[in-house]
Parts: C-alpha cells; structure tokens; sequence
C-alpha cells in the first residue's frame, strides 16, 4: 500500500468551480493542499453554459473576487461580452453577466493554479474517507492509496451517480468507469449521512455553420462594461455578439405532441427538477398561454462552431429536439453537436452541515458545491471558497468564517443550505436576500475587504486598492451633503422637466428625485480631483455606489434597524446535544426537522423549513427561560 | 411561561351551583386524574366516565363525571381531562388541591388558550376571540365573535394576504427572473392587487369602531338644555323609573347610567345633567361630568322643543349626534312638520306618553351603523388588531406611491409590500413576539 509523502494540511477532492476555489483558499491562507481529480484535464471546466454571472449570481461573483477568489478575474480575462442585467429595475438588483470563452477560461484557471504555490494535484477516484473517532484523517483512492490529511473538503458532486436521460435513453455518466463499483456516495451513506436525489436539464448544442445567422437578432454587450473583480485594472473585452431566436406555435405543437416522451416532464425522473431553470418542455406545459420563448445562441468560446441554446433545456427524444427547433426562424436547417439531455445525480441535504460547511457527524469534513443540491458555477465557487477557507481555519484551530445574510448573498446561500429543506436544486435568487438593499455589487469591497484581510484571504496590497476606491464613493456622499445654488442646478431640473429649486438646498435632496441620477450634479461639486488614479470603470462604478446610498438612505436605515432587533436572538447559542424530541409542546414536524438539522444558533432554528413560529417562541421559552 | 408541566383551574365560576367543572391539561392530567378515582384502567378517549372522588385520606368525598380528551384532539392539544363535580366550592378548591398535590400546576389567566395556540390549535384572532365570546354582551356581539372564532376574519386576512403574495411574486419575477426590461403590465397588475388589497383591508379597519361597539356595547348619552325631559326620556328607554323627575330645571346633577339591549345590541344609556352656566359647585361639576361622557359617547341624543331650537353641539364628537324633538303630544303636526323640516334627521318622541320610542329606538340601532345582517361579515375585534391593520394599510399606501413613480423602483415595493405582509402576519399572529402574546393572554380569565 503506498501512501502519499508530503502531508498536506487540506485535501480538496474534485476540480470543479468549487474545488478550485477551495484549494487556491487554503492557498492564500498559507496551507498545502492537495488537490484531488478524476481527470486533470477537466480541472475549471464549464460543464454547462458559457456564461459567468447574471441575476444574483453576478453579485456572488463580486463577493468571491473580494474574497480573494478567482472567478470574477478569471471570467474578466476570457470574456466575450458583459452585461449590466436589470439595469432599468434599481442598482440594489443590478446583476452583471458575462459570456466567456470557454477553452480560454478552463485554460487561465489551470495556468492561475500551476502558478499558486501550496497547491498539488492528483489524479485519482476517491472512494473511501479515514476516519478516526468520528474526525477524518485522509481519504483512499480507488487503486488503494492512501493520502493523509487533518482536513477533506469533498467538492465532487457532479461526479455522483449521474443518469443521463434521452427521451428514454437512459445512459450511467460522470462516473467515468469500473461498472457497479461502490463509489462514494454509497460510502457516505454507510457512515449515516442521508442522502437525495436531484435532476437538471441541458440544452442541446448546436452547429455554428447550419445556424442561419442572419435570420437572427442581434444581443450585444455593454458599451462601457464593468469588470467582475477588483483586480482588473486593464479592461476591454471584445464584445463579441450574441443572438436570439423565439420559439413559435409550430415549435410548441410538436413539444406538446411529444410530452410524454420527456422524462423530465413525464416523472420518470426520480429527482426534483430546478423551478426557475425548467425544461422546453415545462416551460411550454405551464405558460400555455405563451406563444414564444425567447432562446439564446451563445458560442461556447470565440468563433466557436459549437452553440449553446440557453433557454432550451430539454430532455426529448433526440428526433423531437431537432423536428422541434427546425421550427424556430434561423434554425431551419440546424444540426447538432450533441442533443440536450436531462441528468440525475446523488446529493446530501446541507442541512447535515454546520454554517462553517464542515459535518455535523463528522469532524474535519466539509462539504462544498453540487454535492450540497445546489446549481451553478457561482453557488458552487462561493461554497468552495468558504469551505476551503474554513478547512484551513480548522487547522489553525482558528474561529470559521462566517457571513451573516445581511453581509453577502454567500451568507444567505449558506444559511438557506443548513437550514432549509433542498426539494430542488438551489440556485441564488436576489429575493431570497430579505436585506437586498444593503447587499449590492457596487459595495461587496466595502462589505467585505476587511473580513478578507483578516482571514489572509486577501493581501493588504488588495485591501488598500480596494479601499481607495470606496474613498470615492465616500468623498462623493460627503459632498452631496452640502448645498447647491439654485443657478448651478435649475437649468438641468429644468431640461429634466423637473420642479426647479428657489433656494439652495443640499444636492442629495435633489439626487433623490426619481428622475435625477448623479450625473446631473454638476461634476466641480463632487471635487473629486484626485481621484485619477482609479480605472474609469471603477470611478463610474464608485459614482453608482454614492448615488445608491443616497436614494436608498431610508430604506437602507430601516434595514440597519430590522437588523439590530433581530441580533439579540439571531446568535443565542443553542447546546448541541439539547434533545428536541423530548419537547411536546413542538409539533411533531418541527421536533423531527429540528432533531434532524440541529440548528446551531436560535437564528437558525427559526428558519428551519417546517419550524412555525409557534414552535420558535416555545423553542425560545425552553432554552432561554 | 412553562410548557411541559400540568395545569389546573376551575373552569366554571367561584359560587355554589348544580355542578362545577375542574380542568387539567398536560401529560401528567390522566395519570393524575386516576390517582384522584384510585382507579388503574386508563380513560377512554372523548367519553364521560362516572367515577368517586378520593381525598389524601383514602376517603371519598365526591361522585363526578370525568371527560378525557386524548391529545392531539383537544382544546389545548394536550391531554385534557374535565372533572364535573357537584357545585360545591370545596370540592373545587379540594380537586384542585389534590391535583397539585399530585404535581400540577394552577393556571395563569387565559393559559389553556395559550397552549391551544402554541399547539396551532387556533391562531391569534381566533384565541382574542375566545375572551371575547366570554364577555361578550348581546346577540350580536355572540353571533360576531363565534364567526371569528370559527376563522371566518382569519379566512378573510389569509385571501388578502395571498393576494398581497401574489402582487409580491409579480415584483419578484421582475427582479429576478425576466431579464429584459420592465413591462409596463407588471406595475398595472401590481397596482390593481394592491389597490383592492387597501380597499379591503380599509373595510376591515374601519369595521373595528362596529365590532368594538358589538363587543363593548355601546354609549348612548342623553343631552339638552335643562328641563327638556332628558330624564323622562331616559326612564322611557329604560321602560322603568331610574332617574328622578320633577319640573325643576337642574334636577339631575350626576350622570345615570343603565344598560339595555336593542336589537342584540347591548348599550350603556346616560342620563347627564342639562347644559347650563352655573355658579354652583356640585352641578357645575356635574355639567363637567356630561361633557365628557357627551365627547366620548358613539351617539349623543339631543333633545330640543319647538321652543329650544338650538341644538347642542360640542367640537371633537366622537360618535353622532341624534337630534331628539320631544313633547311631542303638546304640538300641532303643522309646528312638528316644520321642526322635521328645518332639523335634519330628527326624530319625534313624547317620553310622556311613549309615542315615537320605538322609532327612537331604531334610530339610534341606525346610528350606530350596525350591519343587519351580519352573518356574512367580519369584524376586527381587537385594538391590537386595529393597529397592525393599520400598520399594513400604510405599507400599501407606501406601495402605491412608489408605483406612481417613474421609473418605479421594483426593488423598493418588495420591501414596502413585504411590510404590510409582515403586518397580515402580525395579525394572525404568526410572526408575534413572546411579551405580546403574554400581554394577550393574561387579559383572559383563569380557566380559558
């Protein structure tokens, strides 16, 4: 039996969004780690759709870059187009979105990996964890070996158990060889984990050159783009366009016609289906009243022959997917790479982990990515980054990090994980921040810099860029304290077909106005001469931020005060070995949830899907009393 | 408050009686009950059971009929256990003794209904409606406070709330899912739910003043210059001769009152001094007295006669003012005629003879502007609910002027229409702190 020399202090076992950001965590903390794969080719591989960011996951992104993560710079180096999404809907909800070159992404995070110290990688199937009372000491390879470590950060979710359906096809994947064997799913649940299962659709990809390219509407990308990460000092993307088509009735008909061939629709698929991402097929079933659906064909890397057709997740028979879309204007003679396909995989509810990620049962262990029932490169990465931190945290004896939901959606993501039941699989949405106002992209720096800095997670270097720039956004809110004479600002409220100003009034009164932005504050008044040494978009971006915290100031104090009353309970600690079953005045859910989950703080126990707030008051008389 | 212990309270009130009934409700009620019979068979679930009483010295003291209620299928959804015994205070006092004895608990006001709601056996409007049905006065007020007990306001606040939900989800989908840019159809629908979510929680606000009027009964103040016969009218409402009469102005100096019912409703009838400037000190005070009773009242009666025709008024009414023509038998219809014409809404009466009490009677069931009919409607009960209501129909004014806004911020109607969510839930007491529901509870009696 051989066992790996060099004990690393971290083993990150699968090299996917959350893996890398896992390892290059413990990097930067100063750790070894050793990173684990099936395949050291697919390491940083976007498995899915070309495209960082978008609705609530581009702010995640941002969090990650602060964070020290390389997502954001990545998709900033390798991007083909970005967009400010909701721009017209508030800057609390403004999402940036990139499309990227897939090849060229995988490319830059395998080289950004090979350069960071600390980090080993492996090639190898994990099957089996070593454990010693109860706390993980390394993990076994499939061949035997042995690699000992005081840490294992399990991000191999994609890899478990996967179904792949095809009309009804049904083909075993992401297993990647020895038939049957026991893998590392059927090891976790010997150890007592519960485990679930899930399903998620892919599109179909399509040939570039069978596309009819000018039938097609043209979707570009920002004129004057925002870049994800704090780093990027050097900005211009290419904006290499993308295009739309719209399904139509004939399209519909023929999907309609075939519904009972998807097993994605007909419930032959085990697992719950995500609600906001659904099928062609579901998506035709439950919007009847829908003539079209809008359908983005987006190249999977530049002057890629290989489309992919967001919007059109499917998982019918290959014949009906291409009948299908050969209705659909530009697609008339489409032919396929590859037919969209449905896939199941194993997963075990996060309710099993604590807020730092690691097990519950079992010391030392932690969980990260799809593993945990969620979707997508960004809540993957973000869970990865947390993880690895923490595992390195542990090491340390050091206290977790942690992130409050009114901090970061990476916050709220990992609080819903442990607390709320996974039916489907989770994906972010900015709704579920009920503090949305205080958590925009534009101040995840100011959010989040200094946690960053704490935990080596960022260099001080970072942390001074970072907080020059927010210098900005603070002289700005500064000056808009003052006053505007009414001959500098009326001949633009004027123009506006705005109520001009009689006497000099301060000119954040003024910004608050729906229909002035800070552009309209003539620029002298911000006296923010020295600030030239700030990248044009971040100095733009810094301008958005002071104009956010003026229009938002009520609100933004009315979130602060909803905060400060909700503390007093959010922290009160509750003993790990208290026995809810014994309670009788719970009703019978919430002991069983509550037995199940073991909320670590009273905070938590209230969010427990299944907990009333009955069962919370008497949950608080009993253990506060 | 404690959750896992036995609690017992006499459940009928303290006096002698044909019987009494003892509570018990906790996991300790059976086996405490079965040490109070000596008996071992365990208690048959939802059925009566004769059984004989034991004292601490093994000797009987009483025969009763004992009811178990198994949980969950109680009142608290605990274990329940109801002793009815003979009507004897010190049979009561000795069972309840001997069931603390045993290792229950007495009960705080009201905690059997607590416990009902921390089991979910009824949420928080049905529970406040539970005292309400105990000291509600007139059949109104009963029919009223069983339809919300039953869950009919409940039923009513969760319709509003779905709507309120969906508005909400409307807003949502906007920020989060539809990438495109904002349609106009998302801020109409939004505006329509939400203004017939105001619409109808301004109904329910303003059906507090009538069911508070159903619950507490309503004030009735007789006023009018001296001698003009409030008092004779007051005994003719009262059917009986409670207040002094005589021809001397200023004859009645305090305030009188009586309680009658009309129409189901109950009312509390005042008799006041006239109105007059007086040097002297106990009717002066008396006059004092009227005011207020006059400021506070939900209809003020004002008599006047053809002679007096200046109505009494006062600034800062609270309810509506009923002028009253009486002595009636001494006019012509033609100067009857002309006081209905000139007074708007006046009503006839002769307390002397009776004539017109009756009319009198239904004018002032009109006043009080209760419904008729009031099987199909709902009532806020509560000043407790009356505030939060309002707090919910701020928050859906706020939503409405963000949606006049332009551009409207999509990001801000979700926290202004999660406000008045928050508040809905407030009602139903679904998202209610611990010392409000202790303060809801110990206004019930022991025993509830």
């Amino acid at each position: 039996m051989k066992h790996i020399q060099n004990k690393a202090d971290v083993l990150v076992v699968g090299g996917g969004h959350a893996g890398i950001e896992a390892a290059l965590a413990v990097a930067r903390i100063g750790k070894k780690c050793c990173l684990i794969t099936m395949d050291k080719k697919a390491v940083g591989r976007m498995s899915c759709n070309p495209a960082i960011g978008g609705l609530a996951k581009g702010q995640m992104v941002r969090e990650i870059d602060v964070l020290g993560g390389i997502m954001g710079l990545a998709a900033d180096n390798t991007g083909l187009q970005f967009k400010m999404l909701n721009r017209s809907k508030g800057k609390s909800v403004w999402s940036p979105r990139a499309q990227v070159d897939k090849r060229m992404y995988e490319q830059y995070i395998n080289d950004y990996i090979n350069e960071q110290s600390g980090i080993t990688i492996v090639e190898g199937e994990v099957v089996r964890l070593l454990l010693k009372n109860n706390t993980v000491t390394g993990v076994a390879l499939r061949g035997g070996e042995k690699i000992l470590a005081r840490t294992v950060v399990l991000t191999c979710g994609t890899f478990l158990n996967g179904l792949v359906h095809i009309g009804e096809r049904k083909v075993r994947a992401g297993r990647m060889g020895e038939q049957g064997a026991e893998g590392i799913t059927e090891y976790l649940v010997s150890l007592g984990f519960a485990g679930g299962r899930l399903k998620t659709g892919t599109p179909p990809r399509l040939v570039a050159g069978s596309i009819n390219w000018d039938q097609l509407d043209i979707s570009v990308g920002d004129k004057n783009p925002t870049p994800f990460s704090y780093r990027t000092t050097e900005f211009y993307p290419p904006n290499v366009p993308c295009f739309t088509t719209q399904t139509n009735p004939s399209c519909h008909k023929l999907i309609r016609g075939s519904l009972s061939l998807s097993p994605m629709f007909s419930g032959d698929v085990s697992g719950v289906g995500p609600r906001y991402c659904p099928s062609i097929e579901d998506k035709i079933h439950r919007f009847a009243h829908r003539e079209a659906h809008t359908l983005f064909l987006e190249p999977e890397w530049r002057d890629s022959n290989q489309i992919y057709t967001n919007g059109f997740s499917t998982s019918l028979p290959e014949k009906t997917q291409i009948k299908a879309l050969r209705c659909v204007r530009g697609l008339e003679r489409v032919e396929f790479y590859r037919p969209g396909y449905a896939i199941e995989y194993d997963f075990f509810p996060s309710s099993q982990l604590k807020a730092s990620l690691e097990t519950k049962y079992i010391a030392g262990l932690f969980f990260a990515g799809q593993i945990n029932g969620t979707s997508g490169y960004e809540e993957a990465a973000a869970q990865g980054l947390i993880a690895g931190a923490n595992a390195a945290n542990y090491t340390m004896n050091r206290d977790p990090l942690l992130l409050g939901r009114d901090e970061a959606y990476i916050g709220v993501l990992i609080d819903d994980l442990v607390t709320k039941d996974t039916l489907e699989p989770y994906r972010m949405f900015t709704s579920r921040a009920e503090y949305r106002i205080l958590i925009r992209y534009s101040n995840a720096g100011e959010r989040l810099a200094e946690t960053a800095l704490q935990h080596n997670l960022i260099s001080a270097e970072l942390f001074e860029t970072i907080s020059n720039y927010f210098n900005i956004s603070k002289k700005t809110v500064r000056a808009l304290n003052s006053s505007l004479r009414p001959e500098d600002i009326n001949p633009t409220l004027v123009s506006l077909g705005e109520r001009p100003i009689k006497q000099s009034c301060p000119a954040k009164e003024i910004l608050k106005r729906p229909a002035v932005n800070i552009h309209h504050i003539p620029y002298n008044f911000l006296s923010l001469a020295d600030a030239n040494d700030c990248p044009a978009f971040f100095f733009e971006e810094m301008l958005m931020e002071a104009e956010a915290i003026i229009k938002y100031e009520g609100y933004i104090k009315r979130q602060l005060k909803q905060i400060e009353n909700l503390q007093k309970q959010e922290h009160r600690v509750i003993p790990a070995d208290f026995d809810y079953l014994q309670v009788s005045s719970l009703s019978q859910e919430a002991r069983e949830k509550l037995d199940f989950v073991r909320p670590e703080t009273l905070g938590q126990a209230y969010r427990v899907s299944g907990v009333s707030p009955a069962d919370a008051s008497v949950l608080s008389v009993y253990l506060f009393r | 408050m404690i959750l896992d212990d036995t609690i017992v309270a006499a459940a009928t009130p303290y006096g002698y009686g044909g019987i009494a009934v003892v509570r018990l409700s906790g996991g300790a009620a059976e086996s405490i009950t079965q040490n109070i019979c000596r008996r071992t068979a365990k208690f048959k679930d939802r059925h009566a059971t004769v059984v004989t009483l034991y004292g601490s010295n093994k000797e009987p003291f009483d025969d009763a009929v004992v009811t178990f209620y198994k949980h969950p299928n109680s009142y608290t959804g605990e274990d329940i256990v109801e002793f009815s015994c003979h009507g004897s205070p010190t049979i009561v006092e000795k069972i309840i003794e001997l069931a603390m004895n045993l290792g229950a608990r007495t009960a705080e006001p009201g905690e059997f209904t607590h416990r009902a709601f921390i089991n979910g056996k009824l949420d928080l409007v049905q529970a406040e409606s539970v005292a309400a049905v105990i000291s509600g006065q007139g059949e109104k007020s009963i029919q009223l406070n069983h339809r919300v007990l039953s869950g009919e306001l409940s039923k009513k606040i969760t319709a509003i709330k779905k709507s309120i939900i969906d508005a909400l989800s409307y807003v949502e989908f906007e920020l989060d899912v539809s990438e495109d840019d904002l349609v106009p159809d998302a801020v109409r629908r939004v505006k329509q739910i939400i203004s017939l979510a105001l619409s109808e929680m301004s109904l329910l606000a303003k059906s507090f003043r009538e069911g508070r009027l159903l619950n507490r009964g309503a004030s009735v103040v007789i006023t009018g210059p001296p001698n003009i016969g409030k008092s004779t009218l007051f005994n003719a409402l009262l059917n009986e001769n409670r207040a002094i009469v005589s021809a001397v102005p200023g004859t009645t100096r305090d305030v009188v009152d009586a309680s009658v019912v009309y129409g189901g409703i109950s009312i509390m009838l005042t008799d006041t001094a006239g109105i007059r400037n007086s040097d002297e000190e106990i009717e002066s005070e008396g006059i004092r007295r009227a005011t207020e009773k006059i400021k506070n009242a939900d209809v003020v009666l004002s008599l006047f006669d053809v002679n007096e025709r200046e109505l009494f008024t006062t600034k800062g009414l609270n309810g509506s003012l009923l002028p009253v023509l009486n002595k009636c038998d001494l006019y012509n219809q033609q100067q009857i005629n002309k006081a209905q014409g000139e007074i708007d809404g006046c009503v006839c009466v002769s307390a002397k003879t009776g004539d017109g009490i009756e009319n009198l009677k239904s004018a002032i069931n009109k006043n009080l502007c209760v419904t008729e009919n009031i099987s199909d409607t709902v009532f806020l009960i509560t000043q407790r609910q009356y505030d939060v209501t309002n707090s919910c129909i701020n928050a859906l004014n706020q939503t409405l002027k963000l949606l006049e806004k332009d551009p409207v911020g999509f990001e801000l109607l979700s926290i202004e229409i999660r406000e008045a969510l928050d508040a809905v839930d407030r009602i139903l007491g679904k998202t209610t702190s611990e010392d409000i529901l202790n303060n809801i509870f110990s206004n019930f009696c022991v025993g509830k």
